[in-house]
C-alpha cells in the first residue's frame, strides 16, 4: 500500500541557511489495513516524511510509492491529520469538516450531511455550528479527524495529532482512533515522538534516528486487536515500551 | 462556504456601528460647532450651514454637479479596487514580484498623489477620463499594499492543508487566501473609497472644473464659508456612505 525505499531528503535552506539532510536512506513498508506507528525523535524528520507522502514535498532520491504508484502529488487515497489542526478559523466545524468535500464540488446537502455523521462519529454533537477558537484542543482536533474521514481515504497519515493536548484528552483521542482503525480498516500511518502512543497504537512500531533519520529497527508488536482499555498493565506492552526507550535513550544520548 | 451573520462570527466581523453613539457624538460635535460659531465672525454657525445646505439640495445646481462626480469616482474606484487587488493578491504570493516592485511602490506611496495630478491632466486633457484617472491614483496604491501584506502575513499551514485535501489553485485563491486575508483586504478598500473621495474633490478642483470640485473651489474663491462646509458636509457624507457600501460589497464578494 505505501512504499518507500531508500527515501533520501535534504532540505534546501533558502539563501543563508545550510541545507539540512533530513531523511537519510529511509525503507518503510505499511500493509493494507495495517497501523503503523513511526517513532522518532522531535526534529529528526517525521513530519517530512509525512508531507512527501501527501504529496505535499518531493524527495531527492529512492523511491515512494502509494498503490505502487510513485508519489507526484496529493491524492483523493490520502487524507492528513496535522499536528496543529489547521483549521479554517472562518469556517464552522461543519464548513471545516467538510472542506475536502467542498473542494471536490460535493453539493451542500450532501456535503453537510456527511459532516453531520462524522460530528456524531467523533464526538461533537452540539458544536456544528461553532467556530474552531470556541473550541477545545481536543475538540479541535477532533474536526481535523472529521475533515480527514470526510473524503473517505484509503490511508490516514496522523502527525503527531495529539502532542499538542493534555493527557486524559490524548488518551480519549487514542482510543477513539483505536476503535475507528478497528471498525473502518483504513490503513494509518502516524508517527509520534511518545513511545507510550507508538506501542499503545500501532500493529507495527518503526524506530527512526536522529536527523538525518534512517530506520533504526521495526518491531511487530503482537498486541491484541482490539486493543483492550487495560493494555497498559500488559507484560508485553510494558517491556516493548521499555525497549523502545532505551533504544530511544541510547540514540540520542550520542 | 457561506458567511453566518452569527453572533460569533470571529474575523473580520465588524462590531454592529453603535449608532446611539456616534449620533450622540455627531450631536455634540454640532452644538460644540453652533456655540464657537456664534462666539466668532469666521466660521458660519452650524445651523447656517445646514440651511444652505437644504438650499443647495432644493436648487439645481448640486445634484447634477454631484451626480457627475459620483460617477467618476464609482468607475474610478471601481478599476482601483479590481487592479489593486489582483495587483495585491500576485505581489503578495510571489517574492519576486515583490522585490522588484517594493521600492516602486514606496517611492510612489511617499510622494504627495497630488504631484500625479498635472500628468495624468497631461495624459488625458480636461476629460472625464483625466477624472477617472486621478480617482485611480488616489485609491490604488494604498488597495495594493495592503493587500499584498494581507496575503504575505497569511498562514502557510492553511494552505498546505488545502493542497493536501487536493485544491487547485484558483480554489486556494478563493476559499484560503481571500478569507484569510479579508479583515486587512477590507480595511484597505475602506482606505482606498476614502482616499477615492479626496481624489475626486481634488482633481475637479485642480483640473477638471467640474462636479462638487468645482463649486467648492468656486465657492471658496468667493469666501462663501457658508457655502464651501455645506459642500464639504456632502463630501464627508459621500465618504462614509461609499465606506459603508464598500464594506458591504467586499464581504459579499469574498464570502461567496
Ligand atoms: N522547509 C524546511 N526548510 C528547512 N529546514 C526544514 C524545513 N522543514 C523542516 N526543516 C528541518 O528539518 C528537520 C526535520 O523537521 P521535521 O520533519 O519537521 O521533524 P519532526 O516532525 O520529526 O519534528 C528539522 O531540523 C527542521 O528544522
Ligand atoms: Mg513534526
Amino acid at each position: 500500500m505505501i512504499s518507500i525505499v531508500g527515501c533520501r531528503k535534504t532540505h534546501r535552506g533558502d539563501g543563508r541557511q545550510p541545507p539540512v539532510p533530513v531523511l537519510d536512506g529511509v525503507d518503510l513498508e505499511v500493509r493494507p489495513h495495517e497501523f503503523v506507528a513511526v517513532l522518532g525523535p522531535s526534529g529528526c524528520g517525521k513530519t517530512t516524511l509525512l508531507r512527501i507522502l501527501a504529496g505535499l514535498e518531493g524527495w531527492d532520491s529512492g523511491e515512494v510509492r502509494v498503490h505502487g504508484r510513485p508519489v507526484s502529488g496529493p491524492g483523493t487515497d490520502r487524507a492528513l491529520v496535522f499536528q496543529d489542526f489547521a483549521l479554517l478559523p472562518w469556517a464552522t466545524v461543519t464548513d471545516n469538516i467538510a472542506f475536502g468535500l467542498e473542494l471536490r464540488g460535493v453539493a451542500r446537502a450532501e456535503r453537510t450531511a456527511v459532516a453531520n455523521r462524522l460530528i456524531d462519529r467523533v464526538g461533537l454533537n452540539g458544536f456544528a455550528r461553532h467556530y474552531p477558537h470556541q473550541l477545545s484542543g481536543g475538540m479541535q482536533q477532533r474536526v481535523g479527524l472529521a475533515r480527514a474521514l470526510a473524503v473517505e481515504p484509503e490511508i490516514l497519515l496522523l502527525d503527531e495529532p495529539f502532542g499538542s493536548l493534555d493527557s486524559l484528552t490524548r488518551r480519549g483521542l487514542q482510543e477513539d482512533v483505536l476503535r475507528l482503525h478497528h471498525e473502518t480498516r483504513k490503513t494509518v500511518l502516524l508517527v509520534t515522538h511518545s513511545v507510550d502512543e507508538a506501542a499503545r497504537l500501532g500493529d507495527r512500531v518503526v524506530l527512526l534516528g536522529p536527523r538525518p533519520a534512517r530506520v533504526i529497527e521495526t518491531i511487530e508488536t503482537g498486541l491484541p486487536r482490539p486493543r483492550p482499555d487495560d493494555i497498559g498493565s500488559d507484560r508485553r506492552f510494558v517491556a516493548l515500551k521499555e525497549h523502545l526507550w532505551n533504544r530511544l535513550k541510547a540514540l540520542t544520548s550520542r | 462556504m457561506e458567511s453566518s451573520q452569527g453572533a460569533d462570527q470571529p474575523l473580520g466581523a465588524a462590531a454592529p456601528a453603535d449608532w446611539r453613539t456616534s449620533l450622540t457624538a455627531l450631536a455634540a460635535g454640532a452644538v460644540v460647532w453652533e456655540l464657537t460659531a456664534r462666539l466668532s465672525v469666521a466660521l458660519p454657525p452650524f445651523s447656517v450651514v445646514v440651511g444652505t445646505l437644504i438650499e443647495l439640495l432644493r436648487g439645481d445646481v448640486l445634484l447634477p454637479a454631484l451626480a457627475t462626480s459620483l460617477a467618476s469616482l464609482a468607475v474610478g474606484f471601481s478599476c482601483a479596487a479590481a487592479a489593486g487587488l489582483t495587483l495585491g493578491l500576485v505581489l503578495g504570493r510571489s517574492r519576486t514580484a515583490e522585490h522588484l516592485s517594493d521600492v516602486y511602490l514606496d517611492a510612489v506611496m511617499s510622494a504627495p498623489t497630488l504631484i500625479y495630478v498635472p500628468f495624468l491632466f497631461a495624459l488625458f486633457g480636461v476629460s472625464r477620463a483625466s477624472q477617472v484617472a486621478v480617482v485611480f491614483a488616489y485609491a490604488f496604491f494604498i488597495i495594493v499594499t495592503t493587500t499584498s501584506a494581507a496575503v504575505k502575513q497569511m498562514d502557510r499551514r492553511l494552505i498546505d492543508m488545502a493542497r493536501a485535501f487536493g485544491a487547485t489553485d484558483r480554489q486556494i485563491l478563493w476559499r484560503v487566501a481571500l478569507p484569510a486575508a479579508r479583515p486587512m483586504v477590507l480595511i484597505g478598500l475602506s482606505l482606498g473609497v476614502t482616499r477615492a473621495v479626496k481624489g475626486m474633490v481634488v482633481g475637479e478642483m485642480v483640473i477638471a472644473l467640474s462636479g462638487v470640485g468645482a463649486l467648492l473651489r468656486a465657492s471658496a474663491a468667493r469666501f462663501d464659508l457658508a457655502q464651501t462646509l455645506a459642500l464639504l458636509l456632502v463630501v464627508v457624507i459621500v465618504s462614509a456612505a461609499c465606506n459603508l457600501l464598500v464594506g458591504r460589497a467586499g464581504r459579499a464578494l469574498i464570502d461567496r
